[in-house]
């Protein structure tokens, strides 16, 4: 039942990560290549928003919620490649992410205090959303096919479990 | 007692029967990493040949670097 539950909760997230991307994508090439500068302005300004306040939120859940599921799973967090490639990628895209959002609140400040020729000569954000989203997709895609491939701690056989009466010893 | 439930897409498969050798990379696993390492030289290239610029002032725009310079060569030339 709970891992049922965590499962909804990290699909969710993450397929909202995606969407949430690609919402933000648009608006980064609204703020690239359009000529008016309250278009530009207002596509900056949803861009902090929706950055911080679901792109963000949401990466953080599916990873952590990612993280859980490997590790209360037997498919474990290092056992398979896939499982380890997806959350290595899910980890640095959450980096890259955070390490970049502080340039978009610069820009979006930077936007709404300029004039319209000033915040239409502003560029845009299309290259982060861009190679995030194709990023975020291949996670999706490796998460649905689960390709074969124990990594070497996988290959190794399991240690025995402790019989009950090890444990409570 | 009760049968183990079929192997579906949600659980790992059950593992192959000991043989002692150690099962080597996958292929898709040695292509990834090849693209990975091609898309990150890339975009080390792609920061170097940009001056090393990757903060706020590059969303300024290639259009506000050439007003400043236009702004520079007109106070160089003087205006009429």
């Amino acid at each position: 039942m709970l891992r049922r539950m965590m499962l909804a909760v990290h699909v969710i997230c993450s397929v909202g990560w995606i969407g949430a991307a690609a919402s933000y994508l648009a608006l980064g090439l609204a703020a690239q290549f359009s000529q008016r500068g309250h278009l530009v302005r207002a596509a900056w300004l949803a861009m902090e928003l929706t950055g911080w306040y679901v792109i963000v939120p949401l990466g953080c859940l599916a990873l952590l919620t990612g993280l859980v599921m490997a590790l209360g799973t037997p498919w474990g967090l290092v056992r398979h490649y896939w499982v380890l490639i997806a959350s290595l990628l899910t980890s640095f895209a959450l980096l890259i992410l955070i390490l970049h959002m502080p340039s978009v609140t610069a820009s979006a400040r930077l936007a709404a205090t300029a004039d319209d020729p000033t915040a239409a000569r502003l560029a845009g954000d299309v290259l982060h959303p861009a190679v995030g989203l194709l990023v975020l997709v291949f996670i999706a895609v490796l998460n649905i096919y689960k390709p074969r491939g124990l990594t070497g701690f996988g290959a190794r056989p399991r240690s025995r479990r402790p019989a009950p009466a090890e444990e409570g010893s | 007692m009760t049968k183990e439930p079929p192997p579906d897409g949600d659980r790992p498969a059950p593992p192959r029967p000991e043989t002692g050798v150690r099962p080597g990379v996958p292929r898709w696993v040695k292509t990834l990493g090849i693209v990975v390492a091609a898309l990150l030289l890339l975009a080390l290239i792609v920061m170097l040949a940009s001056g090393g610029q990757h903060g706020p002032d590059r969303h300024r725009g290639v259009s506000h670097a050439a007003a400043g310079a236009a702004v520079g060569l007109t106070l160089l030339m003087g205006t009429p």
